[in-house]
């Protein structure tokens, strides 16, 4: 980035790429709601017990694979 | 006529042949000619093909056919579940009409095997998250304790429809407290069954490893045997598990021998109502003279498996509408653009890491359940707020009074029950909670707290002055 050059907005920059077409008036909402968020999620990252856990959602190799909108009766 | 107050009462009635179905479903047609355009109970009605289906069930019971608890009860059915009787929307001007046409929602394939009568299809907020927008053309829910104050969500309709008495009961789904919230604030009970415990297939999903279809009827009584009817595992269900739902049993007013820890600790010190705390205690007092065991427990990792639910669902649910938030930003509800978007802000490992809490959290919480049954908390710290204040809250000051998330994040199953009000006469909630698919051990203390208090049939003035009148 060149010396001098804006500082880029994070939370525009994760927005846009999502495509994400927020207002100014939301950009800063979502900004303000990041930053009420970011201690919690990073509080998640020192819970002593989560240092060698397993996530919750478990991947199975052999789920069940009937779709509900193909197997209607 | 009006609806018997449970739908325990109607059924009996039913058999009794003091009415019928038909009239019961003439009844619920009646009340929302009266009150749906004032309260915004449906999305949808289905008026000709609910009596349709009372007259056939009205038959099968003369015939000898009987198909149980909600054989022609009339019923409503949250607009995020398919039922080809009629369009889903999800209340939202986004989702495909293709989408579920011509379909049932396995929910509502088994409701309608269980014989009930589905009037029409409730009031959601958009997608079932965030809060109403006066811009979109959808009816706004309100509370029938007070019009001026917002129902709860997202599963507003069938909250307020049953508490104003247009339906003995109907589905909800909860992600982040949707059952729970609006039944609080409603005055009505409403049941979160374990996850997995209901398949969800053809219901639009909000966090795929977060919600949960479940009851909400005036009776916890109601909900075990609305539960019983749409609970089991369906192959077109990956997350649907096969465990076996105990009948009701033990309904006999006494909680002797059952365990009950009352968490204080997470639930009090913020800004509560000035009810809340006595109402509370007296909730609490109720357990114990009828025979319960109670004492007072710590809920471990509270504040952050709170957190991993919100990482969870804002993630899961921006993977679901990234392409349409991306194309078609503005048709979103304006609460739905923060609230969904804001997953755009948590990343990959933000969002592995809330699973790994949520799994610490249920090793917490599952040796709490060593020395406890059930756990009880209040629903809510402050009753229902007016829908300016809604207007002017963000996300964050929306949620803060609840406390509900909590338990989507861990899987359990919880049960809340009307237990008092506030001096501005709006409902306060009492929340319980077991370990996972112990929904049997809820509803019989459930049904013990409504045999001994009547906050469960208060009914609201809009439907009092109705029926006065």
């Amino acid at each position: 980035m060149p010396a001098g050059a804006p500082t880029p907005d994070p939370v525009a920059m994760l927005l846009a790429a999502c495509g994400l077409a927020a207002s100014a008036d939301e950009r800063r909402a979502l900004a303000e709601i990041e930053a009420t968020l970011r201690p919690g999620i990073e509080a998640l990252y020192e819970v002593p017990e989560a240092r060698y856990e397993v996530p919750a959602p478990v991947f199975r190799a052999d789920p069940e694979l009937t779709p509900w909108d193909e197997g209607g009766r | 006529m009006s609806l018997p107050p449970t739908m325990g009462d109607a059924a009996a009635a039913l058999r009794r042949g003091e009415t019928s179905s038909v009239a019961l479903t003439e009844a619920s047609i009646a009340g929302a000619d009266a009150l749906d355009e004032r309260l915004g109970v449906y999305v949808t009605r289905f008026d000709d093909h609910a009596l349709e289906r009372a007259d056939a069930a009205d038959r099968e019971l003369a015939a000898g056919t009987d198909r149980g608890p909600l054989h022609g009860m009339p019923i409503g059915v949250k607009d995020i579940l398919a039922m080809r009787e009629g369009p889903t929307t999800a209340q939202s001007l986004i989702l495909d009409d293709a989408w579920g046409r011509d379909r049932d929602a396995i929910v509502v394939e088994r409701l309608k095997a269980a014989g009930a009568v589905i009037t029409g299809k409730t009031t959601t907020m958009e997608f079932a998250v965030g809060a109403p927008d006066p811009d979109k053309p959808f009816p706004l829910p309100r509370n029938p304790w007070d019009l001026e104050r917002y129902t709860g969500g997202s599963s507003s309709g069938t909250a307020n429809g049953v508490a104003a008495g247009l339906m003995v009961a109907g589905v909800g789904t909860d992600t982040g407290g949707s059952i729970r919230c609006p039944a609080a604030f409603c005055g009505v009970t409403g049941l979160m069954p374990t996850y997995g415990r209901v398949p969800n297939a053809g219901c639009v999903p909000l966090g795929w490893s977060l919600d949960r279809i479940g009851p909400l009827a005036r009776s916890a009584r109601d909900c075990g045997d609305f539960l019983a009817a749409i609970a089991g595992p369906d192959p077109r269900d990956p997350y649907a598990v096969e465990r076996p739902l105990p009948a009701a049993a033990g309904l006999d007013g006494s909680l002797a021998g059952l365990r009950v820890g009352v968490e204080r600790a997470n639930h009090f010190g913020g800004e509560e109502d000035p009810a809340t705390a006595p109402v509370f205690d007296a909730a609490a007092a109720e357990l114990e003279a009828l025979g319960a065991s109670v004492v007072e427990v710590v809920i471990p990792h509270y504040a952050e498996a709170c957190t991993a639910l919100w990482v969870t669902m804002v993630a899961e649910a921006l993977a679901y509408h990234r392409g349409d938030l991306a194309g078609r930003w503005d048709d979103y509800f304006a609460s739905t653009r923060l609230t969904v978007g804001s997953g755009a802000l948590v990343s990959a490992a933000d969002y592995v890491q809330a699973q790994r809490v949520r799994r610490v959290a249920q090793r917490g919480l599952s040796k709490v359940f060593e020395t406890v049954d059930l756990i009880a908390m209040p629903s809510s710290s402050k009753p229902a707020m007016t829908l300016d204040q809604l207007a002017r809250e963000d996300v964050g000051g929306m949620v803060a009074p609840l406390h509900l998330m909590y338990w989507n994040a861990v899987g359990n199953p919880t049960l809340v029950v009307p237990m008092g009000f506030t001096a501005d006469q709006l409902p306060l909630s009492l929340q319980l909670a077991a370990p996972p698919f112990g929904e049997a051990a809820l509803v019989r203390a459930g049904d013990a707290y409504q045999r001994a208090t009547d906050w469960h049939l208060r009914v609201p003035p809009v439907s009092a002055a109705r029926l006065s009148g």
